[in-house]
């Protein structure tokens, strides 16, 4: 039945990369001409074209393009004839620790600002982690990861402004690395974690169901942190999975903030030099990270509630 | 307006005409299909106010939808006045529609929030391919024609109490000169006094504009005090057509007459006679109808043929058409005076 | 309620929501007085870069020797200008299609909403850029890239409101007088669906303002020499250990831009639908506002 599942994923991710490739081919221009350079003859650019699959119907070009992506060959840069499938695999696992950092940050600090709004709902506590949330929600996380540098790195000299190091490589380094770029990237992420989580679990905290534990003298911590968070669970998990996709986003820009050469830095170069291929590229394989988390998403809704089945 | 001659005679011939009407749903998921309406055939005259009960399920509103033609037709034939209405397409079917207009039940949801009684009332004239020449002054003659008056014209719905709103909504069916007025159950979710009021209104309205009226509710004590004459419906199918008054006072079908039973009687309980309830069980899923006389899995007077057969809808002696195999034998008991 | 009545309601009721309200109108006003407001052009290069605040330049200067306030004033003028576009494309694209999905039903609507979904499957910045490489960089292209991102969940949005308005009474009764489909959805459909549309742009507003930032802050948007908010910060990115202010004024003007359309956006919602207001009023729970009431004023004597 999960088989069932993933094969329905299919056609989306087909479609996807359907749709990115058609916008490709709105992009003016000819790849060919660039190519064969100055005082390229005729017969030149022709075989170029040739040699690309220029010469051939759109769908051709599609399905052709289609049988190497699935093969792994995206293929190559216009610019630096670089694999294109190279590139990704050099730049996505550096974005990903980025983005995980960053769901760390925004995970941690948003479940515990949600729990004590929640439970301090309508009061000062509550008041003052709104007013925050909002306004973390409403900066550009770049504008922050900006701040967090000019504060903690120019000026008081705790954390590097840029650069980073693999968690394969060296974590003490690498963590020093990652602290502040997670933290301007997963900032917005905890805003909305904590105003979602406030909102479920103040419904939860006024079911019957937990107004029979309390009766049954449990404490109120372990009721609020064992028991409604696991009623939370369902939504929880659907916002943690928006946020990816946000997340994925964010890290564009923050890694020029931080001049991390992640996928980010890697399409916004490729977007500034007309480098199509590279962006196609890109955007597949981010649709099919996205894809994915969805899949896993839903997957956790069914182990988690049989209900749903 | 309607239905008169200059005479003030009726045209001869019945009005409405239904002739064993089938309208069915197809079930979600499952592959049978839902007959809400099996087989239904009345007549309604002009200027006659029929009604139409039944309990939930028992098909009265699928039948109103049909003649409306706002729900699909499976079989059978519907005919206003010489016209089929069930097999107008397309632009026929929109120019026609203006003959047959309707009162829904929920009176609000009937009105467009955001525009007022007099955008409301006027919607309908600007449907037709001639609007009249003076529009405002028919809105105003309609809105007091319902008994209310031309400060609501520039209310919002949300403003009225329901009572108002379903006149609002009887005075917007009525724009276009309606040859029958449809009311599906268009009092039962007003307070009991209201409903006075909008009885009151549509038999005033029978008597000036000769109207006929097709009322379905499932309260046969409003049926009775409103309709000329009245069919029972029970899971699809007519149990018993009569006279209001011989309906009441001496119905022919057993499902007739543990409807009347169990009606509320209006007097204290010292002086009520005890008695056996008439009628047992549940009403039967309409998706799986008993076999034969639909109605024998909780009458009381159920015997073999019940099941074997089914009963047809047939004359009887007094006027009436009843679908019972008994209906001579048996002697029913009807409203107490 | 009528038109009136909910704008008045909307931006005076609360006191967030005129704070709001206030400043958008003077961002507004300054934004297109901008000429008259800053007394230096922001493309002019004609200081020492990077004085601090003096009476000369209300904000000092930038790296190239530009007045910070004029091109904080003239950079308002694009991300509003880019802000308004952006939401106008998106609801321009997405209520049409968000419309004839919900209004026809079945396989149209089914194609269709598979397509908005494929377009939902790519993070927003990531197809912004991708749209902005297929058409070229600035303003207008990146704003379109904008529009075009957030189309779909308008389209969604305003697709489950026409499925939901398509149910309703008075829509079968207009089709019950022989009203043509095309009145229905004029008349009844639109005006009825749209709301929550309505307020979703609002909060877009913001949101773009945040995009065209982004954008611009990685070359892709307002391109050289003119200002945003992105640009300057993407210059003050560059000099932020000469000048660590220099991130300060354009990052503030978009946070504050952002939480004024945000809380507009809370107020609108809560005026159109009080039952789901999110408003956390403390200590002040026994003034609730209570919900409108169909209460018949002065029944007439002659009604029930």
């Amino acid at each position: 039945m999960l088989l069932g599942r993933l094969a329905a994923l299919v056609p989306t991710v087909l479609l996807a990369s359907f749709v990115v490739f058609m916008l490709i081919q709105l992009a003016p221009g000819d790849p060919s001409i660039t190519l064969a350079g100055e005082n390229a003859t005729a017969e030149r650019i022709e075989e170029i074209r040739r040699s690309l699959g220029l010469d051939r119907s759109l769908i051709e070009q599609y399905l052709t393009w289609l049988s190497h992506a699935v093969r792994g060959d995206l293929g190559k840069s216009i610019i630096t004839q670089e694999s294109i499938a190279a590139a990704i695999g050099r730049t996505l696992p550096i974005t990903l620790q980025l983005v995980f950092g960053a769901l760390v940050v925004a995970i941690v600090f948003g479940v515990i600002a949600g729990v004590a709004s929640a439970r301090r709902a309508d009061t000062a506590t509550d008041a003052v982690i709104a007013s925050v949330s909002s306004a973390g929600a409403a900066m550009p996380s770049f504008w922050l990861g900006l701040v967090l540098v000019s504060i903690f790195a120019l000026g008081l000299d705790w954390l590097p402004a840029t650069g980073f190091v693999s968690l394969a490589a060296d974590p003490v380094r690498a963590l020093r690395h990652l602290v502040l770029p997670s933290v301007a990237l997963g900032a917005v992420g905890a805003a909305e974690i904590a105003r979602q989580l406030r909102g479920v679990l103040i419904e939860i905290l006024a079911s019957d169901y937990i107004r029979t534990l309390r009766a049954k003298g449990l404490s109120e911590s372990r009721i609020v942190w064992i028991h409604a968070l696991r009623g939370a669970a369902v939504p929880l998990v659907t916002i943690i999975g928006l946020q990816v996709s946000r997340l994925l986003g964010a890290t564009v820009v923050v890694e020029a903030v931080f001049g991390i050469q992640g996928i980010g830095t890697l399409v916004v170069s490729a977007a500034n030099n007309r480098d199509y291929y590279v962006v196609e590229g890109v955007v597949v394989v981010m649709a099919l990270i996205v894809i994915l988390v969805n899949f896993a998403v839903d997957v956790s809704y069914r182990i988690s509630d049989p209900r749903i089945r | 307006m309607t239905g008169l001659l200059q005479d003030g005679a009726m045209p001869a011939g019945p009005l409405l005409s239904v002739d064993a009407l089938c309208v069915q749903f197809d079930l979600p998921g499952a592959k049978a299909t839902l007959k809400a309406v099996d087989g239904v055939s009345f007549e309604i005259g002009r200027g006659e106010i029929f009604g139409l009960i039944g309990e939930s399920g028992s098909g009265k509103s699928s039948v109103a939808r049909a003649i409306m033609r706002l729900a699909p037709i499976a079989a059978g034939a519907i005919t206003l006045a010489g016209t089929r209405l069930d097999q107008l397409q397309g632009r026929e079917l929109r120019r026609h529609r203006r003959r047959v207009q309707m009162v829904f039940q929920d009176s609000s949801d009937s009105l467009d929030p955001r525009m007022t009684v007099r955008q409301a009332i006027a919607e309908p004239l600007r449907m037709q391919d001639a609007p009249p020449a003076d529009a405002g002054g028919l809105v105003a003659s309609l809105i007091q024609r319902v008994g209310l008056d031309e400060s609501h014209l520039d209310r919002k719905p949300h403003t009225l109490s329901g009572g108002q709103k379903q006149r609002v909504n009887i005075a917007r069916a009525l724009a276009l000169s309606p040859e029958l007025l449809v009311c599906d159950e268009a009092v039962s979710a007003l307070d009991v006094s209201v409903q006075a009021g909008i009885i009151n209104l549509l038999l005033s309205l029978q008597q000036e504009l000769g109207i006929s009226v097709l009322f379905i509710s499932h309260d046969l004590g409003v049926v009775a005090h409103l309709a000329d004459r009245v069919g029972v419906m029970y899971l699809g199918r007519l149990a018993e057509v009569a006279s209001a008054e011989a309906l009441t006072s001496r119905p022919r079908h057993p499902y007739t007459e543990a409807l009347l039973a169990a009606e509320p009687e209006p007097r204290p309980s010292t002086h009520r006679a005890a008695r056996p309830p008439l009628i047992a069980g549940e009403v039967p899923s309409a998706a799986n109808p008993p076999s034969g006389c639909r109605f024998r899995t909780r009458c009381r007077y159920v015997r073999e043929r019940c099941a074997a057969e089914q009963p047809p809808l047939r004359p009887v002696d007094g006027g009436g058409l009843v679908a019972c195999h008994f209906a001579e034998e048996l002697v029913l008991e009807g409203r107490r005076a | 309620m009528s038109g009136g009545g909910v704008l008045r309601n909307w931006l005076l009721s609360d006191g967030r929501s005129r704070l709001a309200a206030s400043f958008l109108l003077a961002v507004a006003i300054l934004a297109i007085a901008a000429p008259l407001v800053a007394r230096y052009s922001p493309t002019a290069q004609n200081a020492m870069p990077f004085t601090g605040i003096s009476w000369d330049h209300w904000l000092g200067t930038d790296d190239l020797g530009r007045d910070v306030w004029a091109r904080l004033v003239y950079g308002a003028r694009a991300s509003l200008l880019a802000a308004f576009i952006a939401v106008g494309i998106a609801v321009g694209i997405g209520v049409p299609i968000g419309l004839v999905a919900g209004f026809r039903g079945g396989w149209v609507d089914a194609v269709l909403m598979r397509i908005v979904d494929t377009f939902l499957s790519f993070p927003g910045i990531i197809l912004a850029i991708a749209i902005t490489a297929v058409l070229g960089s600035g303003l207008m292209n990146a704003m379109v890239a904008v529009g075009i991102v957030f189309s779909p969940s308008i389209a969604r949005l305003m697709r489950g409101q026409v499925l939901v308005t398509r149910e309703r009474g008075y829509v079968e009764a207009a089709v019950s007088f022989g009203s043509p489909s095309w009145w229905i959805v004029v008349r009844h459909i639109v005006p009825n669906a749209i709301q929550p549309v309505v307020i979703q742009a609002t909060f877009m507003l913001g949101l773009a303002v945040l995009a065209e930032a982004s954008l611009s802050f990685v070359g892709l948007g307002v391109q050289y020499p003119n200002p945003s908010f992105g640009v300057m910060l993407r210059s003050a990115a560059q000099f932020t250990s000469l000048n660590p202010g220099g991130v300060y004024p354009p990052g503030l003007a978009i946070a504050l831009l952002v939480l004024a359309f945000n809380a507009l956006g809370d107020s609108l919602r809560d005026v159109l639908s009080p039952a789901t207001s999110t408003r956390r009023r403390i200590g002040r729970r026994a003034n609730r506002r209570p919900a409108p009431n169909p209460e018949p004023n002065g029944a007439s004597p002659r009604d029930n």
